[in-house]
């Protein structure tokens, strides 16, 4: 079946689709605009200087900013990893220093062979990570000073190997191994290289797609709550430290080969190099948040910068400037980006959508079918005080009745009045829409999780949780964030409503100060598959099957109509309107015994409510302005019932003109002869006995075009006729 | 994976050998202008000629440790004035002490095939791959002042130990003339090549001649740590001979220690190097004596190398030579009559 | 120590008890001891330790690094850290001295000039970690290097200067005497005393304890959070130009420094945080600032009479600090329940 654009419903023209708010919300929304804008600006800077001073991306310098970009980006990369789990390594400069050094003092004095040198260069990287590692977590000392100190000294023991090994040091060692490492090639790619991609692709993997790399995030973004969960967040800490110095040795391994340094300054002032690069990647500073890819890029900025300001002929000390300044804009950037986003986001979320209403049908004129009396003033009270918002209910064949309640429980309310109450099951949603399956299961339209089938014991089986994601859409609509209603069609299939994919029941507010359509009807077929079958409503609400079982009735609350989807027969695949220009916002739909339907009002259009609709910017300033409970809407508090014909013809509508008993009236249920009545603000369930006119010989509850299993049903429904 | 690894070191081995032999064959671009020096008869205008025609837009490149000294930055405007006369390509640049960012510009100075390379060498061991990479591209390298374990096409520079003995023999026979025999060492990093130069001739000279030293410590060249490290000894030894002190700035921090001590007509200060701003020091009796060098000499050595090198056309790495500039001993009685010594920027 | 008494035993681990028992003797008092101990070390067996000449000696040349304690321990009680300072103290006998040179300014002139530019550093480092909310620690070291490139790249022609001769102040400030007294020690007590004064009798003081306590409970208390910080700052920089003048003084000259010349500013945090003012903020007294420079001045000069190299004094050192940091986590550990991941 192809998916149906309800958008037409509205009336409006076709421009009005695009709500640029919304757009920029959802795309600032986006968890990978985090690093966006900071890595398009470095970017920027990259191609800026590119262009200024071309000659560095000649053959002659691609060597030495490759070179540069390999050091660094490993340093870079063991950054960003400490930075992530809400750590600082200040010592990775030092830490590359005793690495170069040192393997260079076991090549050239020792003259162990290379592979022995990679192996225990490598192993005293882990040392000293160990030694950051063990005072910062373990003995819980400041991150930032300790790897401060740490540096200092183990500078210190690079100056004290130096002067120990200085006369044996000069002498370089011809050995085409130890040239492999700084000066060789792996398939076709220097050896560093391919090894820092290497790295690279395991270190994002590992960051992004691995447990330990969710629980380094964890850890970064909250330590409370990574340890609350289980996390270790000691061994997590300890480990990026580690990994840290592994990193940083292997940079001076490279280093050491390729260049064959003996200076005791060696690798100095790369800290801040690799601070600035990983800054510039927008890594951020205070933990959490953090991508290697994007380091690595960073990384190569700051090689091109540096090279750049040598081919200027700019004295070498500018670099120290330009990176100091790099490094302060982009802290920055970092900082006020970070919170900036989500509350613009925030702002922005509601987008409002103009709509022109049709006539308004005055209720209070007397003469109408619309004429307020008092026919469900005298409902009785099911569960009264012990509820708490039961938007929809069921009554099963022994008459025991089960409502939602928005604390996510099922309600069962047994005995002969309804008197007994227990909580049937739990949802952890909130429950909305009810409907039986022909096994005598319930099944639940939860909002914010999706739909749930509930056994005669009272187990919860999740059945429906995610649709299709619709393809470029910057919005993951994915979740069924407002699964409102639901029914039941010969075929098994369970077609169900999502009045918003955007908000959930608890902000049904912003959907009705928003107007956009972002509701939908989906199809959960017997096989467990969901898809979209119309799609653009607004606030998309009841479904009920229609009595032959050929169609769909759909409602679209806020724009105040009734539709006939068709699933079988000639006009399979097409919508048609039932009934448009409601006076109300009518809310779900249920069959009635006599042939006819139910149809519920959840509040009131008034001259003003329509007068809003029409303009959006007020409603922008409304959301801004006002709390929530001050917005201007339809009138909320009105109990509302009216019956329908197939045709679309209203043939009498039920109120409650006090108030005082149902303020809200959302759904309705024929059984027994008796109306039940839920609401979402209500504390109770009502329940009127219909007059025997009112009362046909249809079960409400028989799904059409499917025979009952056996006659039960039926003459239950006589009997208590 | 190990085998591929081997197959790859194995390629390696098979390129790496063939760049060096093959480059050290043929000297890249220095030989096609040059020739092969001055014929045996020439006139003395076709020698001009000649040599103008072999540095002509010739690139040479000079890259000292930082240019933020008076000694390098003085070596930096002797090339300039020669080397622009001569109508070469003549650039320099300022490694701020850094030297990671030194290496890098002198890599990307081979790169760029530049023709002659003048670097100054933080320590022996630093720059071998350099001059090594330099050779196999046919750049002539020449190092001043501190020459390196991989032999450049041409070294000149002081003989530091020379200088060192020079200078612990005058403090010794100061010394024995005052009574004394203490004496303390101020140096710059411990691990710099003129700390180990100068170690290896002052302290044998001081052994043999009974001195005891007192302190050797080290300064990083801050006249504020020196000035420290000097008060310190000097509240211990009263009875000091004097101090024996790596370069100007140190030893500037040490006189500032004596005089604060009031010791300035009994402890002497003996500094390794004369630079303008020292020699002021002398004038005003601030520090005793100390060993000069020809400094502006070494810019005429080695722009002397460099010339000849493009001269002659050899392939780099051909032939490597050295020499040293003459040093003696600078005090208030001959300051203003050492050649070469008190140098300053112009 | 009747406090000890007075706390209730909550374990009877002999470990958690020396802890409690250690935790609740003032840090400042430990190195006080720690000290006291190493001098009388120093006098039996270190030659020339012992005299009133020495200990003046050290007073003095450690009067610098006593100044620059008191900024950093100021500026650590406000949860921040600065370690700008090094630049500024550069840039004050920098800028000075060029002043005088190049533009012939006057003294007065040039002292105006340096103390506008620490005092517009102060306001940088503050408006940037108060108001935009990077950490201290990022924007400190972005400034440091950004003040001490900019001004090495731009500013010095010479290699070194001496001190110009109508430099009269300055020189006072490093070279004169009142009273006997050499005027860098006069001043370093002047800082602790006036330090000391703010931070005990003052409700600057009492503010600035409850911002690095907790900035954001001072801050719903009403306590103006933000300028504070901003001041802390505008304090310690006007203290490093201070410094930096006084060290011009005393050397008599400004040469370009060779090495990177941060030693000044590691010993002086140095003195801070083992003198008890913990990186945590809020904590710390001025006494345990000066306990703390007493230390690190002693084993400096201790280590120079015993002829240590100035690098193993350093790895030395640092392992001093790593053991003073890894002590104060074991004595105040950190509250895992309020710990922040960002508590750099």
């Amino acid at each position: 079946m192809k998916t149906i654009d309800a958008f037409g419903l509205t009336g409006q023209p076709w421009r009005s689709r695009f709500a640029p708010r919304r757009t920029l919300s959802d795309l600032l929304s986006k968890s990978w605009m985090e690093g966006a804008v900071p890595i398009t600006l470095a970017l920027c800077i990259g191609v800026f200087v590119a262009i200024t001073t071309p000659e560095i991306l000649g053959a002659g310098d691609r060597d030495i900013v490759q070179a540069r970009f390999i050091e660094i980006g490993l340093l870079a990369v063991a950054l960003t990893l400490v930075l992530v789990a809400g750590g600082f390594d200040l010592s990775v400069g030092a830490m590359m220093g005793v690495a170069a050094m040192g393997s260079l003092i076991l090549h050239r004095v020792y003259e162990l062979p290379t592979e022995l040198v990679v192996i225990i260069t490598l192993l005293g990287g882990v040392v000293m990570g160990s030694i950051n590692g063990f005072l910062i977590s373990i003995i819980k000392t400041k991150p930032f000073i300790t790897t401060l100190v740490t540096a200092l000294t183990f500078r210190a023991v690079v100056q004290l190997m130096q002067g120990e090994y200085q006369d044996r040091l000069v002498f370089p060692r011809e050995d085409i191994d130890w040239r492999f490492i700084g000066a060789g090639k792996v398939a076709g790619i220097p050896t560093g290289l391919f090894f820092l991609v290497l790295i690279l692709v395991f270190a994002h993997l590992m960051l992004t797609r691995s447990r330990w790399g969710w629980w380094l995030t964890a850890v970064g973004s909250d330590r409370r709550s990574a340890r609350r969960n289980g996390i270790p967040v000691t061994v997590v800490s300890f480990g990026t430290y580690v990994v840290s110095g592994l990193l940083c040795a292997f940079a001076g391994l490279i280093m050491a080969s390729r260049q064959g340094s003996t200076s005791a300054n060696v690798a100095s002032g790369y800290e801040i190099i690799a601070l600035t690069a990983v800054v510039l990647g927008g890594v951020s500073l205070r933990g959490g948040r953090g991508s290697v890819v994007r380091a690595a890029t960073g990384t190569l900025i700051v090689a091109l910068m540096g090279q750049a300001i040598f081919r200027r002929g700019w004295d070498a000390g500018m670099e120290t400037v330009m990176l100091a300044v790099v490094l302060l804009i982009f802290a920055a950037l970092d900082e006020k980006w970070g919170k900036y986003r989500p509350i613009l986001a925030q702002k922005l979320a509601i987008s409002p959508f103009s709509l022109k209403p049709g006539p308004l049908i005055d209720v209070t004129k007397p003469g109408t079918v619309w004429q307020v009396n008092r026919a469900l003033s005298d409902a009785d009270a099911i569960g009264l005080g012990r509820i708490e918002g039961a938007e929809d209910c069921v009554v099963d064949d022994e008459g025991s009745v089960y409502c939602g309640d928005r604390r996510g429980w099922v309600w069962k309310w047994s005995g002969e009045n309804n008197e007994h109450g227990e909580v049937f099951a739990r949802t952890g949603g909130a429950p909305l829409g009810h409907v039986f399956d022909p096994d005598g299961n319930l099944v639940v339209c939860v909002s914010g999780i999706g739909v749930c089938r509930i056994d005669p014991e009272g187990e919860v089986d999740w059945i429906a949780t995610r649709a299709k994601r619709t393809r470029f859409q910057l919005h993951d609509d994915s979740p069924l964030r407002f699964a409102d209603d639901l029914d039941i069609t010969a075929d098994g299939a369970i077609w169900f409503s999502d009045a918003s994919t955007r908000v959930g029941a608890a902000n049904y507010q912003s959907v009705v100060a928003e107007y956009r359509p972002a509701g939908r009807v989906l199809r959960l077929d017997p096989d467990g598959t969901v898809e979209t079958v119309v799609h653009n409503l607004i606030a998309a609400n009841g479904i009920a099957t229609s009595h032959d079982g050929q169609s769909i009735l759909i409602v679209s609350t806020l724009t105040f109509r009734v539709d006939r989807l068709w699933i079988q027969g000639p006009k399979a695949g097409q919508m048609e309107p039932v009934l448009e220009n409601l006076p109300g916002a009518p809310d779900n739909i249920n069959r009635a015994s006599d042939g006819n339907y139910w149809l519920s009002f959840v509040g009131l259009r008034t001259p003003f409510s329509d007068l809003m609709l029409r303009h959006p910017s007020a409603r922008i300033a409304m959301t801004k302005q006002l709390p929530v409970d001050d917005w201007l809407v339809p009138q909320w508090n009105i109990s509302c019932v009216a019956k329908f014909s197939e045709s679309g013809e209203i043939l009498k509508v039920l109120w409650d003109a006090t108030g005082e008993k149902h303020p809200m009236v959302t759904s309705m249920s024929e059984r027994h002869g008796s109306l039940y009545l839920g609401g979402l603000e209500n504390n109770r369930i009502g329940r009127i006995t219909l007059p025997a006119e009112d009362v046909g010989d249809i079960d409400t509850y028989a799904i059409p075009g499917l025979r009952p299993k056996d006659g039960k049903t039926g003459e239950l429904e006589g009997a208590s006729r | 994976m190990k085998k591929s690894v081997f197959i790859w070191l194995a390629s390696l081995a098979l390129v790496t050998t063939g760049c060096t032999v093959s480059a050290t064959g043929s000297s890249g671009g220095a030989s096609e202008a040059g020739g092969e020096g001055l014929p045996v008869a020439v006139d003395g205008l076709d020698a001009q000629a000649q040599l103008g025609e072999s540095l002509a837009g010739k690139k040479i490149a000079y890259v000292p440790m930082s240019l933020q000294f008076d000694l390098t930055k003085m070596w930096g405007q002797q090339f300039e004035a020669i080397f622009d006369s001569m109508g070469a390509d003549y650039s320099q640049e300022d490694a701020a002490n850094n030297v990671d960012t030194q290496i890098r510009m002198i890599d990307s100075f081979i790169n760029d095939g530049v023709d002659v390379l003048i670097v100054q060498n933080p320590d022996v061991g630093v720059l071998s791959t350099q001059v090594q990479r330099a050779h196999e591209q046919g750049t002539y390298v020449i190092s001043v002042n501190v020459q390196g374990s991989q032999s450049s096409d041409a070294y000149v520079g002081a003989n530091y130990t020379a200088m060192g003995r020079l200078l612990a023999e005058r403090m010794v026979e100061d010394c024995k003339a005052k009574g004394r025999n203490k004496v303390a060492i101020v140096g710059g990093f411990g691990t710099d090549s003129n700390d180990i130069e100068a170690d290896r001739g002052w302290k044998p000279v001081f052994e043999e001649a009974g001195m005891q030293i007192v302190s050797d410590q080290q300064s990083n060249y801050d006249p504020t740590k020196a000035n420290q490290v000097a008060t310190a000894v000097l509240q211990q030894h009263k009875d000091l001979c004097g101090f024996a002190v790596i370069f100007d700035v140190t030893s500037l921090g040490v006189a500032q220690a004596v005089e604060s001590a009031g010791l300035e007509d009994q402890v002497g200060i003996y500094n390794f190097d004369a630079s303008a701003v020292w020699c002021d020091a002398l004038r005003q009796g601030r520090v005793t004596a100390g060993v000069a060098y020809n400094a502006s000499g070494i810019a005429v050595a080695a722009a002397y190398e460099a010339q000849a090198l493009l001269l002659s056309g050899a392939p780099a790495g051909s032939r490597r030579v050295m020499g040293y500039v003459p040093h003696m001993i600078v005090d208030k009685q001959n300051v203003d009559t050492v050649p070469g010594a008190c140098y300053g920027v112009a | 120590m009747t406090t000890v008494e007075e706390r209730p035993k909550t374990s009877s681990a002999p470990r958690a008890d020396l802890r409690a028992k250690l935790a609740s003797i003032d840090q400042a008092v430990l190195i006080a001891a720690v000290t006291a101990a190493m001098v009388v070390v120093g006098a039996i067996f270190v030659d020339g330790m012992f005299s009133f000449d020495n200990l003046a000696t050290v007073a003095r040349i450690s009067a610098p690094m006593g100044i620059l304690a008191v900024a950093s321990a100021l500026v650590i009680m406000g949860k921040n850290v600065d370690l700008s300072v090094v630049a500024v103290v550069g840039v004050a006998g920098m800028v000075s001295v060029h002043l005088a040179e190049a533009n012939g300014f006057s003294e007065w002139q040039a002292i105006a000039v340096v103390l506008a530019i620490g005092v517009f550093v102060g306001l940088a480092n503050g408006w940037l970690s108060a108001y935009v909310g990077i950490p201290a620690l990022f924007v400190t070291l972005g400034t440091w290097k950004l003040v001490e490139g900019y001004f090495n790249v731009s500013l010095l022609e010479k290699q070194s200067y001496t001190l110009p001769a109508n430099f009269d102040v300055v020189r006072w400030l490093g070279q004169g005497s009142i009273l006997g007294i050499d005027v860098p020690i006069l001043l370093a007590v002047a800082t602790f005393l006036g330090a000391g004064w703010a931070l005990n009798k003052t409700s600057f003081g009492s503010m600035l304890r409850a911002t690095g306590d907790s900035p954001a409970a001072a801050r719903l208390t009403g306590l103006p959070v933000r300028p504070l910080i901003v001041t802390t700052f505008v304090i310690a920089a006007a203290l490093a130009i201070l410094v930096g003048l006084m060290q011009l003084g005393i050397n008599g000259g400004y040469s370009k420094a060779y090495g990177a010349g941060d030693e000044l500013m590691f010993n002086a945090i140095t003195a801070a945080v083992i003198g008890g003012v913990s990186l945590t903020g809020g904590k710390g007294s001025i006494s345990g600032v000066l306990a703390g420079v007493a230390f690190i001045a002693i084993f400096t000069n201790m280590m120079t009479l015993l002829d240590v190299s100035v690098v193993t004094s350093t790895a030395v050192r640092g392992a001093i600090l790593l053991s003073a940091l890894a002590l104060d986590a074991w004595l105040h550990p950190r509250d895992e329940e309020t710990a922040k991941s960002d508590d750099l």
